[in-house]
């Protein structure tokens, strides 16, 4: 995929995550990177996954900072696996992660993992190699 | 604007009218202050250096700072026409800028409270009482993730997150196992239930643990949070029922406990988790005390007395990096807090006009590389909270930007809060930095800046429109945007984070939430189901439908069905059909 098209990504919370400055700052952070978002919220993975197939996303940002990135991470990939949508789009995961769980979820499927504090550029950049990999 | 709301008098009007024409009188002789006026010029002239001169002014700028210019040096000039009786005045007497108790904390110190929740019910009971055997004077309850958005264990919604960030709770059952060999007509308890919907579910299954164990709801102490803001505003969910059903469950909860458990404080007027999404300290008092006045039109427009509501209104704040502003600020607050009561709503018990508040340090400002850093950060928001008088306090732990506190971290937060109060002697003397020539003039500044971000709040047609609409949403994201943008080039520095970078700290050893909490809590739930009377719950769940419908009070309703063993999602559920969902304002 060329950069013409605009990257399309959804962005959302799973499940009852209540906090939502860090997704918000990063939609804001996509947006003037010249990304179209597709806020949802919070969303079940299940809807997750049926709106990025609707919408045609590109990508799947979703946030968590209550301590369920690896229960929520595992179901989201699982259900992704079985649609073989993560071979088409990328996805990614943010928030309060400790260190130890970062292979983890990366093992899981997640192309790109930010724990809170990465820069604009760690996430930009990170967010948009493995985008156009998977487009083409 | 529309025509009745510019018809409304702001408050700030209501108190100009009130206190404009009365005698003032200085504390300096004209005299005194016009030589002192000379010698001030001749100082910056002639002993002050060219540059210091030039950028007399300069802007703190700090993590959910207010961004108020600050002189370089604060003189009597500054305060010149302070009247101190008026507007300083003695401890524990109007206008209560010194503190709402004439002997502070000699007579009693800040409750030590330090909020514990995770995994399954005995998990935090066992943490509960951890922090009690090491002198923990209070207890400060949270709930998960699941719990707080109201979702069952066993609910598709909840998988992956029960018993993180707080502990599960399904039914009253789970809150024996809570207070498991905890005395609740002893201990005082703030029940951190944030929203309105799930004080009004959560905190009967408290009122039935007591009947069950005998204790009599009037020796109840302590606190739920029941506030709009969160439910509203703060919190990011799927559903969402609508503002002003949510207003009125708030006030519903506020008239019932007020009634029936009269030493509870019925809401926590929660500016901390405001501020802590992103926005400054001035705001965040602004929308508490916006909100506070909603509550009290409400109450009246019910026929209850002022003062039987005022004297139960409690609030929390978060305390940030600017040192000086943060004391400042509660002083402020407590000053303007008194003059609405008196002067906009004619309070007449001095109770009313007290701005009690919780204090917790900033979350937000905690970062991850260098984490023992914290503790210090942590330690100054402490004694900014208590050289501003707070009630309560917690102190966040080290750890925060990696998971909840470890048993480790959380013992710390309470040392912090210990080592203060035993050994720093800060506890001696009632509002230590009171006549400050630069505390007295930025108290003062910051409580016009709370007045007038009040008044942009009541030229939206009031608190509640305020939120519906989507104004304060928006007015926050463009805060903590910019705010974000302002750590990213290096305008606010962050230690470690964005200046004097390090890496250190991504080796840390989390803390890990028990992994069956879920498991557990899932197959005790489907016990208790099995062996409840299903007609019971089934006719308290329809009686609280027609309830909410009818628009009488929700909350003996939902007491009824925290005896029958209705669930906190059997209840939500109820909610969502009677009232329907709300979109939030979104804008992306």
């Amino acid at each position: 995929m060329q950069e013409k098209r605009r990257i399309k990504v959804l962005m959302c919370c799973l499940g009852p995550e209540t906090h939502n400055r860090g997704i918000l700052t990063v939609c804001g952070m996509l947006r003037d990177a010249g990304m179209e978002i597709v806020y949802l919220g919070n969303a079940s993975p299940e809807e997750a996954i049926k709106i990025a197939i609707e919408e045609d996303v590109d990508a799947v940002g979703v946030s968590s900072l209550s301590g369920g990135h690896l229960g929520v991470g595992k179901i989201l990939m699982d259900l992704a696996k079985d649609q073989d949508l993560d071979k088409q789009i990328a996805f990614f995961i943010g928030g309060v992660i400790p260190p130890k769980d970062i292979p983890k979820l990366k093992e899981m499927g997640f192309d790109g993992v930010y724990p809170s504090g990465a820069t604009r550029e760690e996430i930009i950049n990170g967010m948009r190699e493995p985008i156009l990999a998977k487009a083409n | 604007m529309p025509e009745e709301v510019a018809k409304k008098k702001t408050t700030r009007g209501i108190l100009q009218e009130s206190l404009t024409g009365r005698k003032r009188t200085s504390l300096y002789n004209p005299e005194a202050l016009e030589k002192l006026s000379h010698e001030f010029n001749v100082w910056k002239e002639s002993i002050l250096r060219k540059e210091d001169r030039e950028n007399w002014h300069v802007i703190p700028r700090t993590v959910l700072g207010s961004e108020l210019p600050r002189e370089l040096l604060y003189t009597p000039l500054s305060v010149a026409d302070v009247d101190y009786m008026e507007d300083i005045g003695f401890s524990g007497q109007e206008p209560f800028a010194r503190g709402i108790h004439a002997n502070m904390y000699r007579g009693r110190t800040f409750t030590q409270r330090q909020l514990v929740g995770f995994g399954g019910p005995e998990d935090t009971n066992a943490r509960m009482k951890f922090l009690l055997q090491h002198g923990a004077t209070g207890l400060n309850l949270l709930f998960d993730m699941p719990t707080i958005q109201m979702y069952d264990s066993d609910d598709p919604m909840s998988r992956g997150q029960v018993g993180s960030c707080g502990a599960c709770i399904d039914c009253a059952n789970d809150w024996e196992l809570l207070f498991d060999g905890i005395d609740i007509g002893k201990e005082t308890t703030s029940i951190v239930t944030h929203y309105p919907s799930n004080t009004a579910i959560l905190f009967p299954m408290y009122l039935v643990l007591a009947e069950r164990r005998g204790t009599s709801w009037d020796q109840l102490r302590g606190s739920v949070q029941n506030d709009m803001t969160l439910e509203e505003l703060v919190r990011n969910a799927s559903e969402y029922i609508p503002p002003r059903d949510c207003f009125r469950i708030e006030c519903d909860n506020i008239e019932f406990i007020r009634q029936h458990v009269p030493r509870w404080n019925f809401i926590t007027l929660n500016g901390y988790n405001l501020r802590e999404f992103g926005t400054s300290g001035v705001t965040e008092m602004a929308v508490a005390l916006a909100h506070a006045m909603e509550i009290l039109d409400e109450m009246i427009r019910r026929g209850h007395d002022v003062d039987w509501i005022g004297e139960r209104l409690a609030f929390f704040w978060s305390p940030a990096m600017d040192f000086f502003e943060e004391i400042c600020r509660l002083r402020a607050v407590r000053r303007l807090w008194y003059k609405i009561m008196k002067y906009k709503y004619q309070a007449k018990k001095p109770r009313s006009m007290w701005m009690r508040c919780h204090v917790q340090t900033s979350g937000i400002s905690l970062v991850r590389e260098e984490p023992l850093n914290n503790i210090i950060r942590s330690a100054y928001e402490a004694l900014a909270a208590v050289l501003g008088g707070a009630q309560s306090l917690h102190v966040d732990s080290y750890d925060e930007a990696y998971a909840i506190p470890s048993e480790e971290a959380s013992l710390l937060s309470l040392r912090n809060q210990q080592i203060l109060e035993n050994e720093t002697g800060v506890t001696a003397v009632v509002d230590p930095l009171g006549g400050s020539f630069y505390i007295e003039a930025l108290t003062n500044e910051i409580e016009q800046k709370i007045l007038s971000e009040i008044a942009e709040i009541e030229e939206q047609g009031g608190y509640v429109e305020a939120v519906s609409s989507g104004f304060l949403l928006q007015k926050i994201y463009h805060y903590f945007y910019n705010e974000h943008k302002r750590i990213e080039n290096g305008a606010i520095k962050i230690v470690a984070h964005n200046w004097q970078k390090s890496s250190r700290g991504e080796d840390f050893e989390a803390f890990r939430y028990p992994e069956d909490a879920e498991q557990r809590q899932i197959r005790r739930l489907k016990e208790f189901k099995a062996q409840r009377d299903s007609q019971k719950v089934e006719s308290a769940l329809r009686a609280l439908e027609d309830a909410c419908k009818k628009g009488v009070n929700v909350v003996p309703y939902t007491l009824e069905c925290a005896r029958a063993g209705c669930t906190v999602g059997e209840q939500w559920k109820v909610f969502k059909k009677a009232f329907g969902l709300w979109s939030k304002p979104s804008f992306f």
